[in-house]
């Protein structure tokens, strides 16, 4: 079967970016970055990006061009080729097909929460909700977590959920080329259009309030900006920046290497890595830095936006938002530009979440994407359930937990370690620069082999240290949720051990055709 | 807004605008270009 291929240089820093660019650009940066210490927040922040965000980024492309030149598409069969005598790296890369499955199956139910509200945006479904307590209540009747006047039950979102689930399977049913890098293609300048549309009437919004005059749009950024300098002694603010970077580059998830694999040989890799990471953090800083605290800022104060951010990460974005594009002039179109921004970041990052697996299928058990993709949506569709129903029960969070967050650091460290270490970082340095478009400066070698592993074993002992011990006795865990959190972490290592056997399986297949081929 | 508010905003403004404008700019010119006449690249 022949191998599917990008059909440009742009077309996959698009569909990288895509990737990267998520709802935590625009809802969890900054967020963090008014939580953690304003301007000061910006510096390890920086840090994180040139140490380990950046060089983790090289790294993914690169294993993942070479190990698609050795016809892989997955990590387990990546890590094999580069750790040739170990027998259990390939379980290790396991992860890398685990984490976005297991990822794809919770985002695309909250993608398409984000679809819901631009259709009621347009509707004018949340019309009548013009405070924060109303809007609380129609985002918990919409996820069924209560029955109340604006919803009965979860009829309306598992509409939305089967419409975005089909949309995600039919762009990834039309291929790399045709459906993947066409809709990052024109998404991601749409989604680049709306912010920017978004951004221009933010920074416009003047003084709403006469009465409170120091509500304005500068004080809204100096919300952000401001340093709070004895936030950098705060060694949870240093994990905070090195965390946000770790997870909107979507580095140590594994799509990454799928994307690259689908390049040829003598494609480039440093400059591709280098747009796409520069992409992703022109969406974070200029746009997710900018649209809503200081819209927040400029309605609520200072004191009413610091609530509402501490309260969760969406209560900003699907409470908040809302409520201010209330008290605009056609907050229509306010509320679809917003909702359908949000969408169009989430609908590239699903998509590539779900590669990985469907490559595992094409590639390794040489099914017909059709086939793959039906498996894949079968599957996947079946464990959606999981966190729709049981959103209230925890579920969806224990997902995030795992799937999202300790799979990501693990991933990302093993990753490192085997490219300059395993593999040996003079050969990594090669390959890194074959057919090159940039030289990265020198200095990069000693970074990517001996500080982005100490960096990241330094996050993964302080991740594993501040969130295990509670995480496994599960202290926070309500009494009547136990079950559930239990339920959920039984299905998550089952489904994690018929993973490692069927790659097991497929890289004992071709190990046993490449025998007969000799 | 502070003085140093300011200064914080403007220089992370200037680092990732002048990372996108210039990745992309070198990715434009080398997608338009054939690469084996391409004599040399660059440090960025």
């Amino acid at each position: 079967m022949a191998k599917q291929r990008w059909g440009s240089k742009l077309g996959i820093i698009m569909a990288v970016a895509g990737s990267a660019i998520g709802l935590g650009n625009f809802l969890r940066f900054p967020t963090l970055a008014a939580q953690d210490g304003g301007g000061a927040f910006m510096i390890p922040y920086f840090i994180a990006l040139f140490l380990v965000g950046l060089p983790l980024m090289w790294i993914e492309w690169t294993i993942g061009r070479f190990g698609g030149g050795l016809g892989h598409s997955t990590a387990p069969g990546m890590f094999h080729t580069m750790a040739e005598k170990s027998r259990f790296i390939k379980y290790f890369g396991v992860i890398g097909i685990f984490g976005p499955i297991i990822i794809f199956i919770y985002y695309t139910y909250v993608e398409s929460w984000l679809l819901g509200y631009s259709f009621f945006a347009v509707s004018g479904k949340y019309a009548a909700c013009t405070d924060t307590a109303s809007l609380k209540a129609f985002l918990s009747g919409y996820q069924g977590l209560e029955q109340n006047q604006y919803f009965s039950g979860l009829t309306t979102a598992y509409v939305f959920f089967v419409v975005t689930f089909l949309i995600n399977i039919f762009i990834l049913y039309k291929g790399i080329k045709g459906g993947i890098e066409k809709v990052c293609m024109y998404g991601l300048p749409l989604l680049f259009i709306l912010a920017f549309i978004l951004l221009i009437r933010v920074f416009t919004l003047g003084v709403p309030d006469p009465a409170r005059p120091e509500n304005n749009v500068i004080n809204g950024l100096g919300f952000i900006w401001n340093p709070k300098w004895d936030a950098l002694l705060n060694p949870n603010v240093w994990l905070d920046a090195a965390g946000q970077i770790f997870f909107t580059l979507s580095v140590g998830i594994g799509v990454i290497l799928t994307y690259a694999s689908y390049l040829k040989k003598d494609d480039d890799v440093a400059l591709s890595g280098l747009s796409s990471a520069a992409t992703n953090e022109f969406a974070e800083v200029i746009f997710g830095g900018s649209i809503v605290l200081v819209s927040a800022f400029v309605f609520l104060g200072a004191e009413t936006t610091k609530e509402v951010a501490n309260s969760g990460t969406f209560n900003l974005g699907m409470v908040t938002m809302p409520m201010i594009f209330q008290k605009m002039h056609f907050p229509a179109f306010w509320g679809l530009s917003w909702f359908l921004l949000l969408f169009i970041a989430g609908i590239t990052s699903s998509i590539s979440l779900a590669q990985p697996a469907i490559a595992l299928l094409e590639d390794d058990f040489n099914l017909s994407r059709k086939k793959a993709i039906s498996i894949f949506a079968i599957i996947t569709f079946t464990l959606c359930h999981a966190p729709i129903l049981f959103l209230k029960n925890g579920v969806l969070d224990e997902m995030d937990f795992w799937g999202g967050r300790f799979c990501l650091v693990l991933f990302g460290t093993i990753e490192v370690i085997l490219f300059a270490w395993v593999f040996g970082m003079n050969k990594a340095w090669t390959e890194l620069h074959h057919g090159s478009d940039i030289t990265i400066p020198r200095f990069y070698q000693f970074i990517i082999k001996y500080i982005t592993p100490a960096f990241l074993l330094i996050i993964l002992g302080s991740w594993i240290y501040k969130n295990i011990g509670e995480a496994v006795l599960m202290t926070n865990v309500a009494k009547d949720d136990k079950v559930y959190i239990m339920a959920t972490r039984i299905g998550l290592i089952l489904f994690f051990v018929i993973l490692a056997c069927l790659v097991r399986y497929a890289l004992k297949k071709r190990a046993s055709i490449e025998r007969s081929q000799r | 807004m502070t003085i140093q508010g300011w200064m914080f905003l403007m220089a992370s403004w200037v680092i990732i605008i002048y990372m996108t404008v210039y990745s992309i700019y070198k990715t434009i010119k080398s997608t338009n270009t054939d690469k084996g006449t391409e004599t040399s690249n660059d440090g960025f």
